[in-house]
């Protein structure tokens, strides 16, 4: 597996906060081809993760393309060298979501795929949350509202450092109601950090309720511009208009990026999407089997 | 009032806010926020009751509530999952660390049921006490050791074995029945072996600790906790004020995070199942 190259996202543009990267190229069909193969693959992982003890699908399979997306056009990860300094960052704060994670390393070469058949088990460290033990995991995460601090810090060593490494935080829109998120936005556009770039994998849902029946987000996009960001919202599954918003990072000179993806819950199975039950699944081999094939049927390669 | 941060569904708390809408506040995820808001509620004369997980209640909210109790307000602060009891979640959600963390803090009382009736009274007793009150509160399931009614008197351990004073089990939570298992089973073998529910962690029962300090030949601390600073930590220092004791042994978690593996798995791996504990006290028989 190798990366494709995105020469467009210039390194200079983020770190000095001088400019914007130029037009971004179309996605070629072949790009397209890949990104719309690896989900499919990696949300095969993601459902097989449901055997056993089970996983929280519904979450993982909502952020599937942003993170097929990120590892294959815009993070500058070598997946021969995962730990080399001048890699890009992702952060998964929404740390249950973690098999998509899993799965996307995988397909990238950096986590063997048969490792993905000891989820849970005991002598290895494929978890229900993320573990740095694990090639390409940067951080334990897992309790809510961790993260953006963590890369908040992780962007400002860069930028005192110098060094052009860019720094991408995937939260969940749920976690968003931790007070950490917010301390650490006002810091980030203090510090005017365009290094940093958040995602909300904005799938509706939080545990077991819609977040606006909940404790309400909306309208999430002023919240962000009036703690200084930056914002993007743009479709979570649409590899064109990913390619498009992430080309134009930073959003804004001297301001954090905020992309707001709309997504959906349980994404690529019909009968697992948006639904307040399907956070957390535990299934059995057979309905997994199903559900495979229900992927299959609706995610044929090759249309679109 | 009770307030709820979004796990509503693992906490159970669903069904309180079935029966009593009115009286159910959710807060989203947003641990600290709810302490916050529940001390706000105190002013109205309510007596708010916030139940989450162990780490997001004692490890997210230490200073909130470090807070409430200097103000002196009754909240009560329902932990649940404490430990291995949340198993696959991992080392980011197992709290070894609350009773440590919760006792040092002034005012502040602590209290550990080990089944579902001592559970009920504990938290009736809560209720009525005009403290901060944090109640730990097990997911791993027991059997029932107690009958109803059942006092929970604050600060008074419960004998719930008394086959000899040789060896002394003293245990809290789900670890209650475990050390009972074990204790039939060394008396079963001819040994002399109580064991003792520390069901108040704080005020703990100084008197009848000091007591079997001078009565046993080994005291033995069952935890699903660290050794440090929880139940073994506060007998540890009731046991050195006098001038000679009791050998000590404490069972529980040691210097290190959890692991991602069901319950079971955890307590057998980390010899706090019965064969665990047993073979541990077995190492250290006088």
């Amino acid at each position: 597996m190798t990366l494709i190259p995105v020469p467009s996202t210039g390194v200079s543009p983020a770190v000095n906060g001088s400019g914007r990267t130029p037009a971004h190229p179309a996605l070629d069909d072949a790009t397209h081809r890949l990104l719309r193969e690896r989900s499919l693959r990696v949300r095969e992982h993601v459902l097989r993760t449901a055997a056993g003890g089970g996983s929280f699908v519904g979450a993982a399979l909502s952020c599937v393309d942003l993170l097929v997306y990120l590892y294959t056009c815009f993070l500058r990860v070598d997946p021969a060298d995962p730990d080399a300094p001048d890699r890009d960052y992702l952060f998964l704060s929404k740390g249950h979501a973690v098999p998509a994670l899993y799965g996307v390393l995988a397909e990238i070469g950096l986590l063997a795929p048969q490792r993905l058949r000891r989820h849970l088990h005991t002598d290895d460290v494929i978890y229900w949350h993320p573990n740095p033990q694990v090639p390409g995991v940067e951080f334990y995460s897992g309790s809510l509202g961790h993260l953006l601090p963590v890369a908040v810090g992780v962007a400002l060593d860069c930028r005192l450092a110098g060094n052009p490494n860019r720094v991408v935080v995937m939260v969940g829109d749920g976690e968003l109601n931790e007070g950490s998120n917010w301390e650490a936005l006002l810091v980030a556009a203090a510090y005017r950090l365009d290094n940093l770039t958040v995602v909300v994998d904005r799938n509706g849902f939080q545990a077991n309720l819609p977040t606006e029946a909940l404790i309400p987000l909306e309208p999430l996009e002023a919240k962000f511009r009036a703690f200084g960001c930056e914002t993007a919202r743009v479709s979570g599954h649409d590899f064109a208009a990913l390619a498009f918003t992430f080309h134009r990072l930073p959003l804004r000179g001297g301001a954090p990026s905020v992309v707001i993806a709309d997504t959906v819950r349980g994404r690529g199975v019909p009968s697992l999407e948006a639904r307040a039950d399907r956070w957390f699944v535990k299934a059995k081999p057979d309905e997994i089997e199903s559900w495979l094939r229900e992927l299959r049927q609706t995610n044929q390669i090759g249309e679109r | 009032m009770v307030l709820d941060a979004d796990l509503g569904r693992s906490t159970r708390l669903t069904v309180f806010e079935e029966r009593f809408p009115k009286r159910y506040i959710q807060v989203g995820v947003a641990e600290q926020n709810a302490v916050g808001i529940a001390s706000g509620l105190v002013y109205a004369g309510y007596r708010p009751v916030f139940v989450s997980f162990t780490m997001f209640t004692i490890g997210l909210c230490w200073t909130q509530l470090r807070q409430a109790a200097y103000a002196g307000l009754p909240i009560k602060i329902i932990g649940t999952h404490p430990g291995y009891d949340i198993g696959p979640d991992g080392g980011t959600h197992q709290m070894f660390e609350d009773l440590a963390l919760a006792r040092v803090i002034p005012e502040l009382d602590v209290f550990c049921p080990s089944d579902v009736v001592e559970t009920r009274a504990a938290l009736l007793t809560a209720l009525a006490s005009p403290r901060l009150t944090y109640v730990r509160v097990g997911r791993h399931p027991v059997p029932v050791i107690h009958r109803e009614p059942l006092d929970f008197p604050i600060g008074r351990a419960e004998i719930v074995l008394d086959k000899g004073r040789d060896y002394v089990l003293l245990a809290d939570g789900s670890m209650v029945f475990t050390a009972l298992e074990v204790a039939e089973q060394l008396a079963a073998e001819g040994q002399r072996v109580s064991v003792v529910n520390v069901r108040t962690i704080k005020p703990l029962d100084v008197e009848l600790i000091s007591e079997l300090g001078q009565q046993a030949r080994l005291i033995v601390t069952i935890e699903n906790h660290s050794v440090y600073g929880g139940l073994g930590g506060a007998v540890a220092e009731v046991l050195a004020s006098a001038a000679s004791h009791s050998a000590l042994l404490r069972i529980g978690t040691l210097d290190r995070f959890g692991e991602s593996a069901t319950t079971e798995q955890l307590r057998q791996a980390n010899r706090l199942d019965k064969s665990g504990v047993l073979e541990q006290i077995r190492n250290r028989l006088l």
